[in-house]
């Protein structure tokens, strides 16, 4: 008796173990598949020097991670791609809350608005960069035609190594902040009315209301669209790829671009794969921080 | 009512966890980002390929003729290829040349007895590089292909050496351009199939709106800028080049007697007052006679097509989209010379791989057949891809097809000035760093001798660690 309960029991844990696993398969075998050994490829191969065409890999340590280290294009991009993340992810979150708010509100034709803000999110990167090319055209561009209006003296955008970048980053801005707008507006309409209603009770200004109601049960909204923006920004590659080729003079060679020289153009895989764990590994680093820096700040109610 | 509160919550973290974009939602491996973007690129400018030759892309190709069309009768090939001997072909043409390709793989079946031959399209040429070294590896190699930077597969000794099969008659008709471009380490790898040449295209109603003469493009470099200074208004430059700047570049290096490698192949020697000459004119176009924008390569096509650009230098592949898109005369002239003519081709090649000794004699048999006189002018005519060999002057085909189309004619005429930009290992790298001494011209930021310097240590210090 005792045995034979032993037994059924274990029988069902194994059933129980098998179900589980059977659930998680699906997605598992996707993820192992295209997501983990691709990863733990590119780490092996990280270790390698292989330029394609020009015969076997051949194991070189950690000399591409020395290489990286050392190289001033490595840092260059860096440089470009923090200036890029930083241009952009405030300015882009500040526009889109404040967007959102207005939006949030009782006004005729809400539907409309919501939708032509998300419209550019929605668009292909590479359509729109194409259209962008024409905005910044230095001769005939709407960029330049706007300054002139304003008597302002026209400036050649995506060629020239100082404005490259800031074009690039306003063209981001301009396509990413129908995403946030929407993260935003799903914050906004979970706070409860009945808050503003105390609030208004209490006698709060508008301020003292945006300070002490929506800005805090907003903190979690805002933290994952930070930790999304961030990822995003260290991962942009098409418009730099479509609109200036990293240049002028290697101004908007984002890391993720460069990876892409290296890898795919200059054939160097073991170099290139190098690139992708650095770059791992600064995202990873980054969102550890966030969390640890914020995570503690944000009012889950 | 708490409780409700809470499930609000909870819904919103599922509404939340759901907006996420997917790719974004794991940290995905950056390696899978790049590798699958380049594909979403409308054009990539320059093909990315080893060598980064100027590839003509196939879009590009001037409208198809009405050329003599194969007509794939179904005769006795059904029948007799049981029997045939079967190659597999990988090539990297699509669209209108593609079509023109694979057409021309299907007449060689007709005609052929004992070779059934099966195209099988891989890709553009950085697809192309990448699926051959894996087959190297995997051991799956086909019997012949069709790829960009062709000689450079010579590294991984998996390649019958042209040289060895090539007649003494054959060597003499290519133009010996295109047998210094399918070289390496001094020997003949590959054979020429599908190649460009840069060419000058000029507007000729702008040109007779500035008091030049449409019909006398410029033939020196001095001539460019005289033209380019009275094509310059506001609203109008004199002068670009498309965006495979490197290519124009190289050309006026040789045109001005330089040398892009050594001898020996073990260095670049384009830091020579030659080299440093031809930038300091590149950047002069700029800054001093102000004939050309700064950095304005990648919308100079479409500036030219508008009529906002008197000349542009282009691949000879792009003289159909042109001729369609522009809506004003358009001019074809040789590049410009200084101490000599030259003009560096780009393209692909074939390339035989080491299999059997019959399937090796059928392969070059095929690519012997598809190389031939009457073929290469076929090609010529379908894609705007250059004739290879001199004796066709007299195939009826092209005599017909020039009579009508005089700016062909610019083509062929050119190919006598045809130069190759020897291929090595660090030819694809090394055209970045012309295209970085370019920019730095182009912007004013120090002197051509710096950038020359900086782009032959780069350059040359790889070389030397390999």
């Amino acid at each position: 008796m005792a045995l034979f309960s032993t037994s059924t029991q274990q029988r069902r844990k194994w059933g129980e173990w098998l179900t589980g696993y059977a659930f998680l398969a699906p997605s598992f075998i996707i993820l192992a598949v295209f997501t983990y050994f691709p990863v733990a490829y590119a780490l092996g191969l990280s270790l390698f020097k292989w330029r394609i065409m020009r015969g076997e890999p051949t194991f070189n340590g950690l000399t591409n991670y020395e290489l990286l280290l050392t190289s001033e294009d490595f840092w260059q991009a860096i440089g470009n791609t923090i200036y890029f993340a930083v241009g952009s992810i405030p300015t882009n979150m500040a526009i889109a809350l404040g967007i959102a708010m207005l939006l949030n509100r009782e006004i005729q034709g809400r539907a409309i608005y919501r939708t032509a803000y998300f419209l550019p999110t929605v668009t292909s990167m590479v359509a729109v960069s194409v259209v962008w090319m024409w905005i910044y055209h230095p001769d005939v561009g709407l960029m330049n035609y706007l300054l002139n209006f304003f008597q302002i003296p026209a400036i050649r955008w995506l060629n020239d190594p100082r404005w490259a970048m800031p074009a690039l980053i306003l063209l981001g801005i301009w396509k990413g902040v129908g995403y946030n707008i929407i993260i935003y507006l799903a914050g906004l309409q979970n706070i409860p009315q009945h808050l503003y209603e105390a609030a208004q009770i209490d006698g709060a200004n508008r301020w003292q209301v945006f300070r002490n109601v929506t800005w805090p049960l907003l903190t979690p909204t805002t933290f994952l669209i930070l930790i999304m923006a961030v990822i995003n920004s260290f991962q942009a590659f098409t418009e730099f790829h479509v609109m200036t080729q990293g240049g002028p003079l290697g101004s908007t060679t984002v890391i993720v671009y460069y990876l892409y020289q290296q890898a795919f153009q200059q054939f160097n895989m073991g170099y290139g794969s190098a690139l992708a764990i650095v770059l791992f590994l600064i995202i990873l680093g980054l969102t550890l921080i966030q969390n640890k820096l914020l995570g503690a700040r944000v009012h889950y109610q | 009512m708490k409780n409700w509160f809470v499930f609000a919550l909870v819904m919103l973290g599922v509404i939340l966890m759901a907006c996420a974009p997917a790719p974004t939602a794991t940290p995905v491996p950056p390696t899978a980002a790049p590798a699958a973007k380049p594909t979403d690129a409308p054009k990539p400018t320059t093909a990315p390929v080893a060598t980064s030759a100027p590839a003509a892309k196939p879009t590009d190709a001037p409208k198809p003729t009405d050329a003599p069309k194969p007509t794939t009768a179904p005769t006795a090939a059904p029948a007799a290829s049981g029997s045939k001997m079967k190659l597999s072909f990988w090539h990297s043409l699509s669209g209108n040349t593609g079509k023109a390709l694979e057409a021309m793989v299907a007449k060689f079946n007709q005609q052929s007895q004992t070779i059934q031959v099966e195209p099988i399209y891989q890709g553009a040429y950085a697809d192309i590089a990448q699926k051959l070294t894996a087959a190297v590896t995997a051991k799956t190699l086909p019997e012949v292909a069709q790829m960009g930077g062709a000689p450079t597969m010579a590294d991984s000794g998996v390649v019958i050496n042209v040289a060895d099969l090539v007649a003494k008659a054959d060597l003499d008709d290519i133009y010996p351009g295109f047998w210094d471009y399918n070289k390496y380490g001094g020997k003949i790898i590959s054979m020429p199939y599908n190649n460009s040449i840069p060419v000058l295209y000029y507007n000729k109603d702008l040109f007779t709106a500035a008091g030049l003469d449409p019909n006398k493009p410029p033939t020196t470099w001095d001539e460019l800028v005289t033209a380019a200074k009275a094509l310059t208004k506001p609203g109008q430059w004199g002068f670009n080049t498309h965006t495979d700047t490197h290519w124009y570049f190289s050309a006026m290096i040789m045109q001005n007697g330089g040398k892009i490698l050594s001898d020996d192949g073990k260095k670049v020697v384009y830091n020579s007052a030659e080299g440093i000459e031809a930038l300091q004119f590149w950047g002069d176009l700029v800054t001093k006679h102000k004939v050309m924008p700064s950095n304005q390569h990648a919308q100079a096509g479409a500036d030219f097509v508008a009529g906002k650009l008197g000349m542009i230098m282009r691949s000879s592949a792009s003289l159909g989209s042109i001729q369609t898109d522009a809506k004003f005369k358009v001019g074809v002239a040789p590049l410009p010379c200084k101490k000599t003519c030259s003009e560096p081709i780009g393209g692909a090649s074939m390339l035989i791989f080491k299999t059997t000794p019959e399937k090796q004699k059928a392969a070059w048999e095929f690519v012997q057949w598809m190389t031939n006189g009457a073929n290469t002018v076929d090609l010529f005519i379908q894609t705007g891809y250059v004739p290879l060999r001199k004796s066709v002057a007299d195939v009826p085909a092209l005599k017909d097809y020039l009579k009508s189309s005089p700016n062909a004619q610019v083509l062929v005429d050119a190919l006598k000035y045809s130069s190759a930009i020897p291929i090595f290992s660090e030819l694809g790298n090394s055209d970045e760093q012309l295209r970085k001494a370019i920019e730095k011209m182009e912007l004013g930021s120090g002197t051509a001798k710096d950038a020359m310097d900086a782009a032959a240590t780069v350059i040359n210090k790889n070389l030397a660690g390999q």
